[in-house]
């Protein structure tokens, strides 16, 4: 499941974003949007292997100290909620400007 | 991400807590030995703790922005600490595991095969009260990091709220 999240994290780095980098207008200095939102993909992919591997340790019995497994599976929990708070906040965007009139 | 870091500061916190807990378990576990490795009985094991600049990125930036960290108190001035409380934002590490060498207690027991020449056997200088009061306190300290922890949880999972 690791690996499947992993690969989430590339189709959105590869395809989706660099076709949007390309046609971006530059904003002045700062990192584009798409950028942004690449990043904060990449941690929270990150977090969320953090935290897969903490329940396998969990299940294996390789985990040393309990907690560290708690604390890393919360931030994966919490990371994702962020993303999905993200999302639905950029898809309402897209949504609201799909809708204007011509 | 940033906005997790106090999980962190709890998870040093909880970590220490339990080395602790596991420290006083082996003090009462072997309150009756008197056979160790290093010869005589066991000897009473105790934790230090010691503050760790974790994040010291973070502090820095917090160093460098800010000045409300600059000590105000006119009353203690004179005690000889450095006048700005930096790094601001620590957590904590075991930093050593001390023995501590008071007298054994010294029983008389002839018959027991570790007795010396008088009679007397050398037992562990534990006081099984005094460790189990050190052990409801780390266990009391382990639950207010865990209490720490599920309120920074709480104001994450709110502020994201926020969003929707």
């Amino acid at each position: 499941m690791a690996d499947q999240i992993s690969k989430i994290g590339l189709l959105k780095s590869s395809d989706l974003l660099s076709n949007q980098g390309a046609k971006k207008t530059d904003t002045g200095g700062g990192p584009s949007f798409g950028d942004m939102l690449k990043n904060s993909l990449a941690d929270m992919n990150e977090e969320q292997v953090n935290g897969q591997q903490a329940m396998t340790d969990l299940a294996t019995g390789d985990v040393k100290d309990l907690h560290q497994a708690a604390i890393a599976i919360s931030k994966a929990e919490l990371n994702m909620k962020l993303m999905l708070e993200v999302r639905n906040k950029a898809i309402s965007a897209y949504k609201e400007i799909s809708k204007t009139q011509l | 991400m940033a906005f997790l870091n106090s999980f962190d500061i709890s998870g040093y916190g909880l970590s220490a807590q339990r080395y602790r807990v596991n420290v006083i378990s082996s003090n009462i576990a072997n309150a009756n030995t008197t056979r160790t490795d290093e010869g005589g009985p066991y000897r009473r094991q105790q934790v230090v703790f010691k503050a760790v600049n974790f994040e010291k990125a973070y502090n820095d930036k917090l160093e460098s922005e800010n000045n409300f960290h600059k000590y105000e108190n006119p009353l203690d001035e004179k005690i000889g600490l450095n006048q700005y409380a930096k790094p601001p934002i620590m957590s904590v590490v075991v930093d050593k595991t001390v023995r501590d060498d008071s007298k054994p207690n010294m029983k008389y027991d002839p018959s027991h095969p570790d007795a010396n020449s008088d009679g007397y056997v050398a037992y562990p200088n534990i006081n099984p009260v005094i460790e189990m009061a050190d052990l409801i306190e780390a266990t009391k300290a382990y639950q207010a990091n865990v209490s720490a922890f599920q309120s920074v949880k709480t104001m994450a999972s709110s502020a994201i709220q926020l969003l929707s």
